[in-house]
This record gives C-alpha cells, structure tokens and sequence, in this order.
C-alpha cells in the first residue's frame, strides 16, 4: 500500500511570545491508500490541528504535507481550496450541514462547489444517499433527522466528490452508542467500497475495535 | 439559484427588511427624481406651447420667466419688426418673422406677452379663498398660450385689438383645470381687483410647482397684473422659417443694427433659463439628499449582508472546509445581495409609477423611463458595493471554524 497523505515533521504554533502554544510538535505521519486510522487522545492534544494540517486547511508552522506524493504548497491561496473538494472529505462533530437545506441539497451544495451540476449531480447526491441508507430522507431537513441520520449525510457529502482521504472529526461524540455502532459499520462498509482512506479523531477508546491502526496523540507529539 | 432561494426563504423576514430598505430609499431618490423631471417638463411644456420662437425682454432682466422685465409696446412692435427685415446684397428684402395673418399685413408678427404670478381670490358660497395662480396675457389666436383647439370646456376668452387705457373690455378668462382652482366656465375670479368670468378650462397646463394658469385678453392683464399702463412683460416673436430662431435673434441681438436696450433669447434658451433658476438652483439641496439617500441604501444593504453573513459564518467556514473558494463564497453573497437589490428596486420602480400615475403628491411627479433605469442602477450599483465589502469579509472566513464547537 502507498501512503495517500503523509505529514514529515509537523508542527503548528499559535500566538506569539510568552502566549505561544505549541498544538502539534513534530509529527510524522503517514496513512495509506484505503486505510481506517484512529486518531486517538485527549482533548487539547492536537489531533484537530493536525488533521486540519493534512487536510489542507491549516498551514504548518513547520514541516510539509505530501498529498498522493505531491507536497502541498499551503503559500499557494487557490490550490488549497482545489485540493479540499478533489482529494479531500470531512466529517464534522457537530454535523455542519445546512439547516434550509435538504438532505439531498446538503451533499448536491458539495457537488456545486466542486462545478458538478443538474441531473447528472444530482443523481450522484440520491446515489450516496441511498448508500448511507437515506433513500426515505432525501427531502427532509436536518431539523427532521436524528444524529446518526445527520452524520450518514455528512459522510455522504464527504464522499460526494470521490476523496482519496476523509477526515473525520469526533463524528460519535453526539451519538448514542447504538448510532456509534452503525455509523462505525458504515465507514467500514464505505471504506470498503469507495477505497478512501479513513482518518477518525477520538478520545473514544471503544472505537478502536473498529480500525486498522490507531495512532495515540498527546500533548501535540504521536507517542504510540 | 436553489441554494440562493432557500437560503433566503430560510431567511425571509430579514430579506423582507431588506427589500423593503432598498425599495424605500430607492423610491424616494425616484420620487425626487420625478419631481425635478416633473418640474422640467411643465416648463418645457408651456414654454414651448406659447408656439414663440425668440422671446424680448429687458436688458439684465433675466427674462420674463426669471426677472422683472417691462417693455413699452409702442415702440418695440414697430422696432422688432423694422429689425427682422433684412436685405440682401442684390436689394432683395427676406423677413425674418412669419406674419402669421397673411390678410391683415400690418400684423408684424411680433405679439405682446405678460407673465403675472399673482394672488388672485376665489369667492363661493360665503367663502373666500385666496390662491396662486399666474396671470397669462396675450393675444387669442397668436402666440402665448392655448389655441381654441385647446379648451377642453367653454370657449376662448374675447380679444381686444389695441391697446386703450380705461377702454370697456370683456373680462374674461381661461383657466387650467386644477384642483386648487376649481373653477369652471361660468364661475368669476377676483384677479387686482378687477372681476375675471372663466368662459374657458384647458387641461394639462400648469407652472412649476403646480401653479395654476388664468389665461387672458393681453388688455385685461394688463389691468388685472400691471394697472392699465402701456407696458408689457415681453415680446414674443415667431421665426418666418422653421429653424430661423438663432438667425432671428442674431439679426435682433446684432450690436450695430439690432435692438437697444434689450436682450433677446431663443426658446430653448428660455426654457434652459427657467430650469437653471426654478428648478436645478432649488433642487441642489435635493440632490444632496439624493445622494445621502445612495449612501443610506449602500448602509443598509452593506449593513445587513455584514449582518447576514457574520451569522453564516460557521456555514461559510464549511463551504470553504469542503473546498469552496473564495471566488464562490463572494459570488454566493453577491448574488444574494443582487437579487434583493433588484427586487427592492423593482418594488421602488412599481411603487413610484403607482403613486405619480394616482397623483398622491402635492407636486406633479414625471417617472421615465430613462429616469427610472438610471436610478435603479445607481441604486444597484451602491447596493452592490455595500454587499460587495460584506462579501469580502465573507470570503476572508477561516475554515477551520468548521471544526470548532461553536462561533
């Protein structure tokens, strides 16, 4: 298996002077094609700044991102944004999906920024849904989904564009453990079928079950 | 465009407030607008119906519409006419102005005109009202004022021929058809003193500021507005050709052999005179509200998109996490913004021919179309910018808002 992202010596401080804090501190990293890979630690130990580094979202302080072996130029305002919606998916906590907009709308909006459009677009947004086990919620809104609903629609618009990679932040942490349970049976299912590599961020030990590898983060360092 | 109408259905009562923001502030610029268009057109209107070509005053006056002129009509007919004569190098004579009755010859073409603003009195039912009106004297069937085609009731006011101190005239009038007149053919105006019976009504013809006509014998204005003297405001003249105005006052204005003691002006001249002094003079305190009214508009809507766009800060942020960019997030705002600018502007289109057409202002409104395209694209245009800056914050959001728990 290829590494379909890599981040060689990360690091990412804020602040500046006595106030600066350093989130990630030399992290090198590597998921490959396919994988499902648990980001685990406790809260404040870095693992949303570093997936917001791999993601393309965040620029290091230090250190480079090699996306499908190409090093991401993060000086460079207009590839990021390309890089996010060809290579790129997430998943959110808090589900971030629209609340005017349907479940339907919710992963077409994905497909619209990316320049997808009409009929073909939209049969590719009912596709997804169907394959995350909304085809009988298509028109409703989030406010009329449950949380495990929400989040197979956030997944769905995460794979609306084929990513090589989806970065999935604390996506159980507003789920019961039955919604965490599918959900989790989902992305092995998804993985399986659309061949992404999977990055889950948790502090949720029950998940670990579940992943190929489980990378244990604390005070922004990877110590196991 | 479904993203952008359910995110403003979503939104409804602030794209209301909104519409309703610019729709407000874009029919007042309209409406003031239609007031100084309205104003222009009345003067051009009556201008231009006096059916004159180049009007005489006297010199520095201003003009009869402006200032205070007084010409004595003994010595002017005979000399404008003397003037409008010229001779070319073969001996051959060419009258510059057109008698306009071919079987009485020793009518010059040249016709007395007085422009009397007054305060005359209207009596009814044990009721006495004074008005403002403007006394219009002239000669029926030449120039100055309407034709006999013109009344819409009645008849023509009685001419007199020349001019008598003291001499027993008919005293009559034709008055415009308005509301704070409300006279018609039968009822009597007290105008200097001097009992006026309206035999005539035209429509369609008032001054600026809706002023009112009482049109009449040049004789009987000159008792009602100047107390029976010789004099008269102005001479007005028509050109012999269609396009001999400017030949015509060249000959009459020529230092060395036009007239003395007078200026003479064009009727485009006339009317320029009257919208500079009326109208564009007056007005500058409105064009300065007009452009606080452009600012104020660019506030609201700049305002409200700022507004609009902080509380979708998080949904911004998720665009931009799932890869949009700033090109897309400026075009989603400004797209919104645009759309309801132009509904606003639509409504402040609809509304502003609403109310001239139903005359629901105590001045005459004219909205053109012209009019109404270029306000409504200077309102776009600083609605557009104002959103344009919210825009720009917009696009400036970090996406990694989209991670954080809450803004």
């Amino acid at each position: 298996m290829s590494a379909v992202i890599e981040g060689v010596g990360l690091v990412k401080r804020f602040g500046e002077g006595d106030a600066q804090v350093t989130a990630v501190n030399g992290v090198d990293i590597a998921v490959q094609s396919g994988e499902l890979a648990m980001l685990k630690g406790d809260s404040g130990c870095g693992k949303t700044t570093l997936m917001s580094m791999l993601g393309c979202i965040l620029r290091p302080s230090e250190g480079t991102t090699l996306l499908e072996g190409a090093e991401v130029d993060y000086s460079d305002e207009r590839v990021l944004p390309r890089l996010r919606r060809e290579k790129i998916g997430f998943v959110f906590q808090m589900f971030n999906l629209a609340p005017y907009l349907s479940a339907l709308e919710n992963v077409l909006l994905a497909l619209d920024v990316a320049g997808k459009k009409g009929a073909e677009a939209e049969n590719r947004a009912e596709e997804l849904l169907r394959q995350v086990g909304l085809e009988h919620r298509l028109t409703h809104r989030p406010g009329q989904l449950s949380g495990g609903e929400k989040q197979r629609v956030s997944f769905a618009r995460a794979l609306a564009n084929n990513p090589k990679v989806i970065f999935a932040d604390e996506p159980t942490a507003n789920l019961d453990s039955r919604q965490s349970a599918n959900l989790l049976a989902l992305v092995a299912e998804l993985r399986e079928q659309f061949g992404a590599a999977v990055v889950i961020a948790t502090h949720q030990t029950a998940l670990e079950q579940s992943a190929d590898r489980v990378i244990e983060m604390r005070d922004g360092r990877i110590v196991g | 465009m479904r993203f952008l109408w359910k995110d403003l259905r979503y939104r409804r009562g602030r794209a209301a407030l909104t519409v309703a923001g610019v729709a407000s502030l874009s029919l007042m610029i309209l409406l003031f607008e239609g007031i100084i268009t309205g104003m222009y057109w009345q003067a051009s209107r009556f201008v231009e119906s006096t059916g004159a070509d180049v009007w005489v005053s006297r010199e520095r006056s201003g003009g009869v519409f402006v200032g205070f002129t007084l010409l004595n009509s003994e010595t002017v007919v005979p000399a404008v006419s003397g003037v409008g004569v010229v001779r070319s190098p073969s001996g051959e004579e060419r009258n510059l102005i057109r008698i306009l009755d071919e079987e009485n010859r020793n009518d010059k073409g040249v016709y007395p005109f007085i422009f009397a603003p007054s305060r005359p009195t209207i009596r009814k039912k044990n009721m006495e009202q004074e008005v403002k009106a403007v006394v219009v004297g002239y000669r029926a069937g030449k120039l100055g004022g309407p034709k006999r085609s013109d009344i819409a009731r009645g008849r023509m006011f009685q001419s007199t021929k020349e001019y008598a101190p003291g001499q027993d005239i008919p005293m009559e009038c034709v008055v415009s058809d308005d509301k704070s007149l409300g006279l018609e053919v039968g009822e009597s105006i007290e105008v200097g003193g001097h009992e006026l019976k309206v035999v005539g009504v035209v429509e369609d013809m008032m001054f600026l500021f809706d002023t009112p006509f009482i049109f009449t014998d040049i004789n009987v204005a000159r008792r009602v507005a100047l107390q029976d003297v010789i004099y008269v405001n102005t001479f007005i003249v028509k050109a012999a050709e269609e396009d001999g105005a400017d030949d015509l006052k060249d000959v009459l204005s020529d230092p060395q052999t036009g007239l003395i003691g007078v200026d003479v002006h064009t009727t485009e001249e006339t009317i320029d005179n009257i919208r500079k002094n009326y109208v564009d003079e007056p007005m500058k305190g409105v064009r300065f509200l007009q452009t606080l009214l452009c600012i104020a508009s660019a506030l609201i809507v700049g305002m409200t998109a700022y507004v609009t766009t902080f509380e979708k800060t998080r949904e911004i942020g998720i665009m931009k996490a799932v890869g949009a960019d700033n090109g897309y997030v400026m075009r989603l705002i400004l797209n919104q913004i645009g759309l309801m600018s132009v509904l606003g502007v639509l409504l402040a289109v609809a509304l502003a021919y609403a109310t001239a057409v139903a005359q629901v202002f105590p001045f005459f409104v004219l909205i053109s179309p012209i009019i109404a395209c270029i306000v409504s694209a200077v309102s776009l245009a600083v609605c557009l910018l104002g959103g344009w800056i919210a825009a720009r914050r917009a696009a400036r959001v970090d996406p990694m808002i989209a991670f954080r728990g809450e803004v």
